[in-house]
């Protein structure tokens, strides 16, 4: 295997008395793509917000192609160099956007941060829509006029504007209809295809994670209960709680390349 | 849909959301737009000079030329009473700029930073709020003597708290925001992020507040000059004619206290008519 892009080792978070995420450690390789499935609590966007630097882990370290993230940057300038490496799309779609900005303001305001020449900022946020397959006029418009699949859509622009490595989404889709999902999903793969961006997806459901990622991490109560490539998991999970998160999985449900429109 | 309709629509809704000010909101703006140009004309306007005493006039009601008499000292009440409106109006301007500075720039801060921050303002908060206004006046105006500005920061001390609690709430909800965490990771600083975008997704409701103040601000600063803690005479100034009046009012001499009243009552009222009718336009009541 290659270097990894990301390496978590021995992760750990305490709030007051709880230990949300504890020892976790797990690989990204370039373009590679990981799934943290877990239950509710189980400490995935715990995770997802100590690497992106919104939280301090309590111990353990995290490198990004080599260099110490152990701990969030400690100014601007440190956060705007990170955000080349990694960028996050949540769950929520209704606080995803500043209700206030059209979303061509929104694109090009974080282009801005690494583009200086304004025309180029332009056709790059158009660009963006494009390659998020929104129509061009929507970006006159504000979220509020947006459904919660193209605020998604919006949401994975914004976060592609820095040209990250890699790209975490927290639960991205699970807010939104199963065929909006099945779209949104198509769009990454497409994405991946393009870019070659490496993912890190968190989800409950392991049918998301099924054609998605590579290799997953299950996690229970901030523990890796079970790691290994995708498949192999799948088919044989070892741990009896990925055998009951398998179970609850109504069988393989969305399939990438089939699309509906 | 082109450009062009999209304005045209966002015009329209526009217009439809002004238009529910409703004949009060705009009977209130009416009122303080008319204040507003007396309190920046009021001395070209008056008729006479509002600090020249002819005892001989003393408590004279209406004759041609002075529409509403005299008061207890023969000064011109029509006169004093445009002259006062830029005393009476730019106190409690100062003190809702104030007292809105410093209240959003607390709550902002406790948002923002959460955790112990947040601990150590809010208990702060939740003492000064129990510390009754009226007593800090008091209390400072023996130490530093009485003057409006003494009064102007008695009140900034005693609406801060408030204010700063209240927004801290809504300040929390929009610093919880996704798109506030999705600005941070694209590489934006604190700054830039309180500034262009908490603040002016805050704004309607820091305004709708600092107009409904305005309304308390006016009677409050009145009610101070009234015990002779804000403004001082001889300045002419609704708060203190109200005052001034009160004698003469056991004496059957109603008009100075009464006019003086109806102009810092109208004023509070109109105040709170508007910032009522905002918050209810922008939702965030
Ligand atoms: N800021 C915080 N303070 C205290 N406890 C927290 C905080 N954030 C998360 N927790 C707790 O940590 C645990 C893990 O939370 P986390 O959000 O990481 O779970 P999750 O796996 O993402 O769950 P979900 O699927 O519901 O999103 C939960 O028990 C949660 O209550
Ligand atoms: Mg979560």
């Amino acid at each position: 295997m290659s270097t990894p892009l990301i390496k978590v080792s021995n992760l750990s978070k305490q709030y007051g008395d709880l230990l949300a995420v504890a020892d976790v450690s797990f690989e990204l390789p370039p373009s590679g793509s990981i799934g943290i499935v877990g239950e509710s609590g189980s400490g995935k966007t715990t995770v997802a917000k100590i690497l992106v630097g919104l939280e301090r882990a309590t111990s353990g370290k995290i490198e990004v192609e080599g260099q110490d993230w152990s701990l969030p940057a400690k100014n601007s300038k440190e956060r705007r160099e990170r955000a080349k490496y990694l960028q996050i799309v949540f769950q929520d779609p209704y606080s995803s956007l500043d209700p206030r900005q059209s979303i061509g303001t929104a694109l090009r305001e974080a282009l801005s941060i690494s583009m200086k020449d304004s025309d180029e900022v332009i056709v790059r946020a158009s660009e963006l829509a494009d390659l998020v397959g929104l129509p061009q006029r929507i970006l006159e418009l504000r979220p509020a006029k947006l459904s919660g699949g193209q605020r998604q859509r919006v949401a994975i622009a914004r976060a592609l504007a820095s040209n990250p490595k890699a790209l975490i989404l927290d639960e991205s889709v699970a807010a939104l209809d199963v065929s909006i999902q099945a779209q949104i999903l198509n769009l990454l793969v497409d994405i991946r295809e393009q870019t070659g961006i490496a993912y890190i997806l968190v989800s409950h459901d392991l049918a998301v994670v099924r054609h998605f990622a590579d290799s997953l991490i299950v996690m229970k109560n901030g523990n890796v209960v079970e790691r290994g490539q995708t498949e192999a998991v799948m088919d044989q999970p070892n741990h009896e709680y990925t055998k009951l998160l398998l179970a609850s999985v109504p069988g393989p449900g969305w399939v990438p390349g089939k699309r509906s429109i | 849909m082109s450009i062009g309709q999209i304005a045209i629509g966002r015009n329209r809704g526009y217009r439809k959301r002004l238009s529910k000010l409703g004949l009060l909101g705009w009977l209130a703006v009416f009122v303080l737009f008319i204040f507003g140009v007396i309190a920046i004309f009021g001395s070209a306007l008056a008729p006479h000079d509002p600090n020249k005493i002819d005892l001989a006039y003393s408590y004279v009601g209406p004759i041609p030329g002075h529409p509403l008499g005299f008061d207890e000292l023969g000064r011109d009440l029509f006169s004093r009473l445009l002259v006062g409106a830029r005393t009476s109006l730019i106190g409690p301007i100062v003190l809702v700029i104030s007292t809105t500075l410093i209240g959003t720039s607390i709550a902002i801060l406790a948002a923002w930073r959460r955790g112990w921050t947040d601990a150590g303002l809010s208990a702060g908060v939740d003492i000064a709020v129990a510390f009754p206004g009226l007593l800090l006046a008091i209390l400072l105006s023996t130490v530093f003597g009485a003057s409006l500005w003494v009064a102007i920061a008695a009140l900034t001390l005693a609406y801060t708290p408030s204010l700063a609690r209240l927004l801290r709430s809504s300040a929390l909800r929009e610093t919880g925001m996704d798109y506030v965490k999705a600005l941070k990771v694209l590489g934006f600083s604190d700054s830039q992020i309180i500034f262009k975008h908490l603040l002016p997704n805050l704004a309607p409701f820091i305004i709708a507040q600092a107009i409904i103040m305005f309304g308390y601000a006016t009677l409050d600063l009145g009610g101070l000059s009234f015990l002779g803690i804000g403004v001082q005479p001889p300045t002419a100034d609704w708060g203190t004619m109200v005052a001034a009046g009160a004698s003469g009012l056991l004496q059957g001499y109603p008009t100075q206290t009464l006019a003086a009243g109806s102009c810092l009552v109208l004023t509070a009222l109109s105040f709170a008519v508007i910032g009522d009718r905002l918050a209810r336009i922008w939702g965030v009541e």
